[in-house]
């Protein structure tokens, strides 16, 4: 049910609108009016500081994209209006007894879009408020309760409403350490909260409804012991999440974590850490549980010998399918005076695949790692590192991976994401979902990713067009992979670097390689050898106003199985990155990033080229200018050329409560024949109550 | 192949051939001879004669023990206050009265209900009591008004020159009044009138007539105030001294006849400039021995 009808809605914007630019234009030189001097005498309730402003905006953009012939464009103005107040600091009876903030916010637009020859035109309002209260907030034992509430209405004319609604409330029971506990439960701190979170919209479009409600119910407990040589974490979180509406689906999680960290031994010399974790899900279709138990002790029997010693067991069960991965690992590490540095390991690994079967691995590695002073100041660094392991596998099918985590890449573009960990990917099980913000969004393939076969990996792409994924957003895929149905094959890595490093110049080479051969069994086909080789040069140096820096990186990489035969590139990266700062609150930034990836085998190329410049420039009055231009281009053989050029300036301009923030940009993204034009300007201006 | 297994191999063999060799080259040098070639790959070699030590880890706990509990503290003598709220009528409840009602303090005082003190403590000490007239005088040898006069009783609480000579002269054969008398046992010592047998033994008790009067029974005395007092055009009430509570914490000689002299009319007038000043009543009442008497917070106490 909306707070406000639309017809309420449309008549008081314009009234507030009104009111708005009244009292910004009206209020003189901006220190004639303040309710800040309203504040009531003390008593059993008193208000504490205000805030608030209005603030009054206008924007408009031109968005042209021609694609061969065809020319569409939009053309957008859009005027905002805000109104918000809020009391920080008023309480109750005594300020250390309830202390709380609450506010208030009334937003509203009114936008006009041609569009194709046609006007639409759409208004909305947001009504929100917010309140934080803490009891007792000095003492040791603090309460907070905390509400918030944003309604929103869109209405277009032509029938169309958008109704949303976001609200939250809940508490937190906080228990610090200088409790009353002090002395009885020393280093005692835990936090207990309970929250529940709704997010409702109500989207009516040409006589057709669509619904989403999520109702959200969170508790939790977060509790920490500390002892005088040791440390306890415990957490534990429900989540309760419900989705009605058009698409219902609903679905628990239960998640509890268990650290203890010891310090013991004659000198405390020895570690003991021990990580609980266990996890389970349900409903939306989907029962899974997952538990992760690791115990680690290390001992530094000197200042240069230490022993490691390291069980981790996982369980994963879904929907039927078990796996339980039982790992050992002996880490002995020496020092030698004190350049060179040797590493042993010794690893065992037993892992049950229900219904498949099973697999295990031993393995044994050393590393080495070496360095000197040499003249002028230098240091010469040598690594390498030598692995050997078997692995046996007695599996009757693909092996299935869960939930994956990976991170979506901070820009969207052609041949741009991340790599699957493990090798010949069955691509039909491929499974992504966004986990932002503790959510769980089901993806698609060809409309928010694509996959990429590179060799016997598996890269996955998000498409530009993606209107789930958001960059810089947490991802869970989940997939299958395959394996030799009963095989036993040996794994040899070989890696070596080398490098010197003076004060503005290092110059580091490195390679690695990896072997697998079949020793008895079938699955020949799923092994694979990979090599890469590289080398890189940078250079650094500080002047008093000027700090430098460029790389280059060049990198050779080959991989081959039989199944999939020869995967090769070569990259080169080039880096370079100025920032000068003359000592008048005003600093440019100059970057530039170029990488040319060749796939020689494919005749695939690739080159991603940027560069960035921005001056920033700060007032003593607290005025600000920045003003910012940036170039991309992305070549990819198998996708059409993407350029992209924005350029743009922002500041923010105060006068007493008087404030003003112009913002301009231009983008012009060029992908293949289509061609977009986009300036945007935006002004508001605003007034602090 | 194209990875270059076999090659990787041999140079891997090769170079591990090559530190077993170096190893035992090195091992069988002297410490001499062996130290150049060390330091030389090594940093941090000890010279010869330099004995590598195999230092220990030692890590400082997380944090310092837990803070002890307090120990319950043990019960501090804590000074008795010796006027705390309420103890006057808690105090006129145990002494002994007479047949009229009004406090005994003679008998309260060889009961050892009371046991005023000859002035005000000075650093904590209480001033040692003045010297004891033993003299039993009689004034009325016979009949039933037969009286005599307790100098004991009396100079436990006053000073000789607060009668002698003043009231009484001292000589033989003078012609005592009631009146005299009166000049203490009407205002602040047990009245006259009602109270015959207290003084004349061979009189009948009587049976009270009515209840002890209330301003005789506190003693309360009407401070006179400066005729040049600026005060009387204040409307503040003037002050009202209360005997009893002053009586069985001090000796009359505390206070007379310094700084109070006992006279018909009443003792001097006093100011409160004379109180901040720490003469008159602040003598005491200085916030030390007594309540502030130039305390806002304490006017109504007397000004009431």
């Amino acid at each position: 049910m909306p707070f406000v009808s639309t017809k309420a809605i449309r008549t008081s914007s314009w009234l507030v609108l009104v009111v708005s630019i009244w009292v910004i234009f009206t209020s003189g030189n901006g220190y004639a009016f303040s309710l800040l001097s309203w504040v009531p005498s003390e008593g059993s309730f008193a208000l504490g500081q205000w805030q608030g402003g209005v603030v009054g905006g206008y924007e408009w953009e031109d968005e042209t994209t021609t694609a061969g012939r065809v020319s569409s464009s939009v053309l957008r103005n859009r005027l905002d209006e805000d109104v918000h107040l809020s009391n920080n600091g008023f309480y109750i009876v005594d300020p250390r007894l309830i202390e709380g903030t609450a506010g208030g916010d009334l937003d509203f637009f009114q936008e006009t879009d041609k569009f194709a020859g046609s006007n639409k035109s759409q208004d909305g309002t947001l009504i929100g408020w917010d309140a934080v209260v803490s009891v007792l907030g000095e003492k040791p034992c603090t309460g907070i309760l905390f509400s918030h509430r944003n309604e929103g209405v869109i209405s277009t004319d032509f029938g169309g409403r958008t109704d949303t609604l976001t609200q939250n409330f809940g508490g937190i029971l906080m228990l610090r350490q200088d409790s009353f506990l002090r002395e009885s439960f020393p280093y005692f701190s835990a936090d207990l909260y309970a929250r529940q979170e709704e997010a409702d919209q109500s989207t009516t479009q040409l006589g057709e409804s669509y619904t989403i409600n999520e109702t959200r119910d969170v508790a939790g407990l977060d509790a920490y012991k500390g002892f005088q040589t040791a440390d306890l974490d415990f957490s534990y979180q429900l989540v309760d999440d419900s989705y009605t509406g058009t698409s219902r689906n609903s679905f628990t999680n239960q998640w509890a974590n268990l650290n203890y960290s010891l310090d013991f031994g004659p000198t405390l010399n020895r570690r003991w850490d021990s990580r609980i974790t266990y996890l389970t899900r349900s409903g939306g279709g989907i029962d899974e549980s997952f538990l992760y138990a690791d115990e680690r002790l290390h001992i530094d029997h000197f200042k240069n010998l230490s022993t490691s010693y390291e069980y981790l067991f996982i369980n994963t069960d879904t929907q039927g399918q078990q796996s339980t991965s039982n790992t050992a690992t002996f880490q002995l590490q020496h020092r030698l005076y004190q350049s060179l540095v040797n590493t042993l390991t010794l690893q065992g690994s037993y892992e049950t695949f229900s219904p498949q079967g099973h697999t295990d691995f031993v393995a044994a590695e050393e590393s080495s790692t070496y360095n000197r002073s040499i003249p002028w100041g230098g240091t010469l660094i040598l690594g390498s590192d030598g692995r050997y392991e078997i692995d046996q596998d007695h599996v009757n099918g693909p092996i299935t991976i869960l939930n994956e985590k990976h991170t979506a890449p901070a820009f969207f573009g052609p041949g741009i994401g991340f790599t699957l960990s493990a090798p010949f990917i069955a691509t039909s099980t491929i499974v992504i979902y966004d986990t932002r913000g503790g959510g769980r969004l089901l993806t698609r393939l060809g409309v928010d990713y694509n996959i990429v076969a590179q060799g016997q990996w598996t890269k996955i792409v998000i498409l530009p067009t993606t209107l789930v994924i958001l960059p810089g957003d947490a991802l869970e895929v989940s997939y299958s992979y395959v394996v030799g149905p009963t095989g036993r094959y040996s794994t040899t890595s070989l890696s070596a670097d080398a490098g010197v490093t003076f004060g503005w110049i290092s110059l580091v080479g490195a390679f690695q390689q990896s072997n697998q051969s079949m020793q008895s069994g079938t699955g020949s086909q799923y092994l694979y050898n990979t090599r890469q080789e590289s080398g890189q040069l940078d250079l650094h140096k500080d002047w008093e106003w000027v700090d430098a820096r460029v790389s280059a990186l060049y990198q050779i990489y080959h991989t081959q199985s039989e199944s999939v035969g020869v995967f090769d590139y070569t990259m080169q990266n080039y880096g370079e990155y100025l920032t000068f700062q003359p000592g008048w609150s005003t600093t440019l930034h100059v970057n530039g990033d170029e990488a040319f990836t060749d796939y020689t085998q494919t005749a695939q190329q690739s080159s991603d080229l940027s560069f960035e410049a921005a001056l920033d420039r700060f007032f003593s009055s607290g005025n600000f200018f920045t003003a910012f231009a940036r170039a991309r281009q992305i070549n990819e053989s198998d996708f059409p050329t993407e350029t992209d050029y924005e350029a743009g300036l922002r500041a923010d301009f105060r006068y007493g409560k008087i404030y003003i923030w112009p913002w301009f940009s231009w983008i012009e993204r060029t992908y293949g024949p289509t061609k977009t034009n986009d300036p945007h300007i935006m002004l508001k201006i605003g007034r602090d109550l | 192949m194209l990875v270059r297994k076999r090659g990787v191999l041999r140079s891997v063999v090769v170079a591990l051939c090559a530190i077993v060799w170096g190893a035992l080259v090195i091992g069988g040098c002297s410490e001499e001879s062996r130290y150049p070639v060390l330091s030389f790959l090594f940093e941090g070699v000890p010279k010869p004669g330099q004995k590598a030590e195999q230092l220990q880890v030692v890590r400082l706990p997380r944090r310092p023990p837990p803070p002890k509990a307090t120990p319950t503290p043990a019960p501090v003598a804590v000074a008795k206050e010796k006027y705390p709220f309420g103890w006057l009528p808690a105090l006129l409840k145990t002494m002994p009265h007479d047949a009229a009602g009004y406090p005994d303090m003679v008998a309260a005082f060889k009961e050892k209900k009371i046991d005023p003190m000859p002035g005000p403590e000075q650093d904590h000490v209480v001033p040692k009591p003045k010297k004891v007239v033993d003299m039993e005088i009689t004034l009325i040898a016979k009949g039933k008004t037969k009286c005599s006069f307790s100098h004991e009783i009396h100079t436990t609480l006053v000073t000789c020159k607060s009668c002698h000579q003043g009231l009484f002269k001292m000589t033989t054969g003078e012609k005592l009044s009631m009146d005299d008398c009166a000049t203490c046992h009407e205002k602040v010592a047990f009245p006259i009138k009602g109270e015959c047998v207290r003084c004349h033994p061979a009189m009948k008790k009587k049976a009270p007539k009515e209840p002890p009067k209330e301003k005789l029974l506190e003693g309360k005395v009407k401070l006179a105030r400066a005729k040049s007092s600026d005060a009387n055009l204040s409307g503040i009430p003037p002050a009202t001294f209360p005997h009893l509570p002053h009586r069985v914490s001090f000796r009359c000689y505390a206070c007379h006849p310094t700084p109070f002299p006992m006279k018909e009319e009443g003792t001097k007038p006093t100011t409160m400039k004379e109180i901040s000043e720490g003469k008159s009543c602040g003598i005491c009442h200085n916030g030390k021995i007594a309540f502030a008497g130039d305390d806002l917070g304490t006017c109504s106490r007397c000004h009431s």
